[in-house]
C-alpha cells in the first residue's frame, strides 16, 4: 500500500485541524470565528475526502467520496470572502441578500456535481485510473467544472486579496496584523493549487491545496493570529458602545427623518426606535424645535439645551456631524446630546457661591473703607476738639479783655487816660489773638525757609531783645559771632525767643540765663542753659507734642513748632534737664542746609 | 452796705484784672487784684473780701485748688470761677469745692455785675439772717439767765 503514507498525514492534519477548531471555539465566541472554523471545517472535509478517493478501492465508492470532496472544495472559497469581508470592515455587505447570492452559486455547483449522472455538465465519461493511485480518475471536465468550482474559487479568492489588501492600504494598523495570515493563507492556497494544475506530476498528482490549506488555516487559528487586538473588540464594540452610551443618540437622514435612535436616545425622544424609524423627527420629538433652533443659531460656541421645567429640569449639550450614507447622496445628521445636567447645576451653585463670596469680599471692603473712615473722622474730630478747646481757652483771656474794655469805654465816667489805657489793652488783645492763629497756622502748615546769612550772636541778641525779661533773671549771651551761617532768620529767631521765654518761665523767682555757641561738625550749636524748676519726667514724655502745656497761657504749640522750624533746617534740638536744678536745651543747625525741602506736617 | 462790699480779682491776665477791677470800682466796689494763687492766699488772709472772682488757671496752681485754701480761710467769702477753658471735669471740681457760681470767659460785663451784686445780696440776706439769729439767742439766753438768777435768789431767800 503505497498511499498508506499519504492517508495518514491527511487524517492526522485533520485532526490536529479539528482540534484547533475545537480549541478556537471554545476560546473565542464572536461569530466571525465560526467563519474562520468553517473554513477550516471545508479545507479537513476537503482533505480528508481527497484521501479517502485515494484509499477507496471500486469506483463507485470513490465517486462518492469524490462528491462529498465539492462540499469542502465550494465552502473554502465562500467562508473565506465573508470572513475577509469581515475582517476588512465590511461587515455592512454582509446581508442575508448578499449571503444568499454568494451561497447560490457553490449549492448550485453541488447540486450539478451530485446529479452529475444525468447531465454530465461537470465530467464525462469517468473511469478509474489503475496507472497511478493518487490519480483516481479518468475523465473529461465539463464547463460546469471549470467554471464553477476553478473559476468560483479563484474568483472569490482573487476578490478577497484585492478588497483585503485595498483596505490594509488605506486602514489603520489594527487590520495589519490579521491581513498577514490571511493573505499568506490565500498565497498559500494559491500558489499550490496553481503549481498542481499545471503540472500534476510533481506532487505525485495528489492535489496539496487542501493539505496546504489546512495546515495554514490550523496554524493561523492555533496561534490566533486572527485575533490580533481588533478581532474580539471591533464586531461588538459599535453596537455595545451605540448601546451603552450615556449620551444620546439620534440619526437623521436628509429629510429629517429617524434613521438610529440608541437606548438613552429612545428614553429622551419618548419613543422606541422600531415606533420612531422612517418617521419625521419634528413629529415625534417635542422638544426637536429647541434643538434646532439651538442647532442653527451661531457656529463657533458649544450648544446647549434644556428640556423640562423645574427639578425635571434637564440640560443637555449638542454635537452634531455628517454621516456620509452609501445610498443616499445627502448626508445623515448625527446628533449627539450629553446630559450635563449636573454639571450645569454644579456650575450654577459654584457661581452662586463666588457670587456670594464676591459680594462678601466686596462688602467687607466697604466696610473697612467705612469703618476706617468713621475712625479717621472721629480722630480728627478729637484732633479737632482738642485744638479747639485749647485755642477756645487760650482765645477766651484776650476776648475776655477786649468785652470788659468795651464795656468800660462806654462808661461816661471814664479819663482821657483810662479810655486811652483800655484801647491800649484792645490793641494788645488783638496782637495776642493774632499771635495764637499764627502760632497754629504756623504749626499746621508747610514750611518754606527763607535762607540768608548770619551768625550765632547776631540771632541769640535779636531774640534777646525781643523779650521781656524780668529784672530777676540775668541772661548772659556767651554766643559768638562765627561763623557764617544760612538759616531762615525770622523763624530761627522765633525758635530762639521761645526757648529764652520758656527759660524765664521756669525762674519765676529768678536766676540766670547763660546762652552759648559753638561749631561742631560743621553744624553751629546753641545752647539754653537756665537755673529753673527743670522738667518732670511726665513733662518730658510729652514735651515734642502738640497741644500740652504746663503753662497757664499758650496751647502747647511752643516746643513742637520750635522742632518743625529746626527739622526743616536738616537741624537737630535736644532737652536735658534735672528737676530743681534746671534745664539746657540744645540747637544744632547745619552752616548750609544740605538740601531745603517742604515740609509737611 | 452792698456798695462798701470789697472784691478781690484773681487772673494772671493784666488785661483781664485791669478791666475787670475798674469796671467793678465804677459800680462802686473796693477792689483788690492778685496774679496768682499765691498772692490770693495771702491777701484773703490779711482781709475779708465779701466776693473773689477766680481764674481757672493760674501760673501756680489751679484754681480748684486755691478754692480749697480759701475755703479753709475765709468760709464766707462768696467764691466765682471765671474759666477760659469749659470742661466738664473742672465744672463738677469746682462745685464740689464750694464755689458759689461758674462763669465762661468771655462774660458780659453787666451780665458779671448782676451775678456780683445777686451774690453780694445774698450774702448779706444771710449775715443779717445770723445776726438776727445770733441776737435772737442772746436776749433768749439773757432772759433764761436772769430767770434763773430769780429762782436762786428766790430760794436762797427761803432759807
Amino acid at each position: 500500500m503505497e498511499t498508506l503514507p499519504y492517508i495518514i498525514l491527511a487524517v492526522g492534519v485533520s485532526f490536529l485541524a479539528i482540534m484547533a477548531a475545537i480549541r478556537f471555539t471554545l476560546l473565542h465566541h464572536e461569530a466571525r470565528n465560526k467563519v474562520s472554523v468553517l473554513i477550516l471545517l471545508g479545507s479537513v472535509i476537503w482533505l480528508l475526502m481527497s484521501a479517502l478517493v485515494v484509499a477507496s478501492d471500486s469506483l463507485p465508492t470513490k465517486l462518492v467520496f469524490y462528491k462529498m470532496q465539492f462540499v469542502g472544495v465550494v465552502l473554502v472559497p465562500t467562508t473565506y470572502l465573508i470572513l475577509t469581508m469581515q475582517l476588512s470592515g465590511y461587515e455592512r455587505w454582509i446581508k442575508r441578500s448578499n449571503l444568499a447570492l454568494l451561497s447560490a452559486v457553490p449549492i448550485i455547483t453541488l447540486l450539478l456535481i451530485f446529479t452529475n449522472e444525468s447531465h454530465g455538465l461537470m465530467w464525462s465519461n469517468i473511469t478509474l485510473n489503475s496507472v497511478d493511485p493518487f490519480l483516481p480518475f479518468n475523465e473529461n471536465r465539463g464547463l460546469g467544472y471549470w467554471l464553477l468550482i476553478i473559476g468560483y474559487s479563484y474568483v472569490a479568492l482573487m476578490f478577497a486579496v484585492v478588497i483585503f489588501v485595498r483596505r490594509v492600504v488605506a486602514s489603520r494598523s489594527i487590520y495589519r496584523r490579521q491581513a498577514v495570515p490571511v493573505i499568506f493563507v490565500s498565497c498559500v492556497a494559491w500558489i499550490f493549487g496553481a503549481v498542481w494544475f499545471l503540472n500534476p506530476s510533481l506532487f505525485m498528482y495528489i492535489d496539496p491545496t487542501p493539505l496546504v490549506l489546512t495546515v495554514a488555516i490550523s496554524i493561523t487559528l492555533w496561534k490566533s493570529y486572527l485575533l490580533l487586538p481588533g478581532s474580539e473588540i471591533i464586531p461588538v464594540a459599535h453596537e455595545m458602545i451605540l448601546d451603552s452610551m450615556n449620551e444620546a443618540v439620534i440619526i437623521l437622514n436628509a429629510q429629517t427623518q429617524i434613521v438610529e435612535l440608541n437606548p438613552s436616545a429612545e428614553q429622551l425622544v419618548g419613543h422606541n426606535l422600531s415606533d420612531a424609524l422612517g418617521k419625521p423627527v419634528e413629529g415625534i420629538w417635542t422638544e426637536w424645535a429647541d434643538v434646532k433652533k439651538e442647532l442653527d443659531s451661531g457656529t463657533d460656541r458649544v450648544k446647549e439645551a434644556s428640556f423640562g421645567v423645574g427639578e425635571k429640569k434637564k440640560f443637555y449639550e449638542i454635537q452634531t456631524s455628517y454621516l456620509s450614507g452609501i445610498t443616499s447622496e445627502r448626508p445623515n445628521l448625527l446628533i449627539i446630546l450629553r446630559d450635563i445636567t449636573e454639571r450645569k447645576i454644579s456650575d450654577e451653585k459654584l457661581r452662586l457661591y463666588s457670587n456670594q463670596l464676591k459680594e462678601h469680599s466686596e462688602h467687607l471692603e466697604e466696610l473697612v473703607a467705612e469703618r476706617t473712615n468713621e475712625l479717621r473722622k472721629a480722630e480728627r474730630l478729637a484732633a479737632i476738639g482738642e485744638t479747639a478747646a485749647m485755642v477756645g481757652h487760650d482765645l477766651r483771656n484776650p476776648l475776655q479783655g477786649i468785652t470788659g474794655a468795651l464795656h468800660l469805654l462806654r462808661q461816661e465816667s471814664l479819663t482821657a487816660e483810662e479810655r486811652d489805657e483800655m484801647l491800649q489793652l484792645i490793641q494788645s488783645s488783638v496782637e495776642y489773638s493774632d499771635a495764637i492763629v499764627r502760632d497754629l497756622s504756623e504749626y499746621s502748615a508747610e514750611i518754606i525757609l527763607k535762607l540768608a546769612d548770619t551768625t550765632p550772636k547776631s540771632l541769640t541778641g535779636e531774640a534777646i531783645r525781643a523779650v521781656k525779661v524780668p529784672p530777676t533773671v540775668s541772661v548772659q549771651d556767651l554766643s559768638q559771632n562765627h561763623p557764617t551761617l544760612k538759616v531762615d532768620t525770622e523763624r530761627i529767631k522765633r525758635v530762639l525767643v521761645n526757648l529764652i521765654q520758656n527759660a524765664i518761665d521756669a525762674m519765676p523767682q529768678g536766676g540766670t540765663l547763660m546762652i552759648s555757641s559753638r561749631l561742631w561738625n560743621d553744624n553751629v550749636e546753641i545752647a539754653f542753659t537756665d537755673t529753673g524748676s527743670g522738667i518732670s519726667e511726665k513733662v518730658m514724655k510729652n514735651l515734642w507734642k502738640p497741644l500740652q502745656t504746663t503753662k497757664a497761657k499758650g496751647m502747647g504749640l511752643g516746643l513742637p513748632i520750635c522742632k518743625r522750624i529746626v527739622d526743616a533746617h536738616q537741624g537737630t534740638i535736644s532737652v536735658k534737664s534735672k528737676a530743681g536744678e534746671g534745664t539746657t536745651v540744645t540747637i544744632s543747625l547745619p552752616i548750609k542746609p544740605v538740601r531745603v525741602e517742604v515740609l509737611q506736617k | 452796705m452792698s456798695e462798701s462790699a470789697s472784691i478781690l480779682v484773681i487772673d494772671d491776665e493784666e488785661g483781664i484784672r485791669r478791666t475787670v477791677s475798674m469796671t467793678l470800682k465804677h459800680a462802686g466796689y473796693v477792689v483788690d487784684t492778685a496774679e496768682n494763687g499765691k498772692q490770693a492766699i495771702e491777701k484773703a488772709a490779711a482781709k475779708f473780701y465779701n466776693l473773689a472772682l477766680i481764674d481757672i488757671r493760674l501760673p501756680d496752681m489751679e484754681g480748684t485748688e486755691l478754692l480749697t485754701a480759701l475755703k479753709e480761710t475765709t468760709p464766707r467769702m462768696v467764691k466765682i470761677i471765671l474759666t477760659g477753658y469749659p470742661a466738664l471735669q473742672n465744672a463738677v471740681t469746682a462745685i464740689n469745692k464750694g464755689v458759689d457760681s461758674y462763669l465762661i470767659k468771655p462774660v458780659n460785663t453787666d451780665e458779671l455785675l448782676r451775678l456780683i451784686k445777686e451774690q453780694l445780696d445774698k450774702q448779706k440776706h444771710e449775715s443779717e439772717y445770723s445776726q438776727e439769729k445770733v441776737a435772737q439767742f442772746v436776749e433768749t439766753r439773757f432772759k433764761e439767765l436772769q430767770t434763773e438768777e430769780l429762782e436762786t435768789l428766790k430760794t436762797t431767800r427761803k432759807k
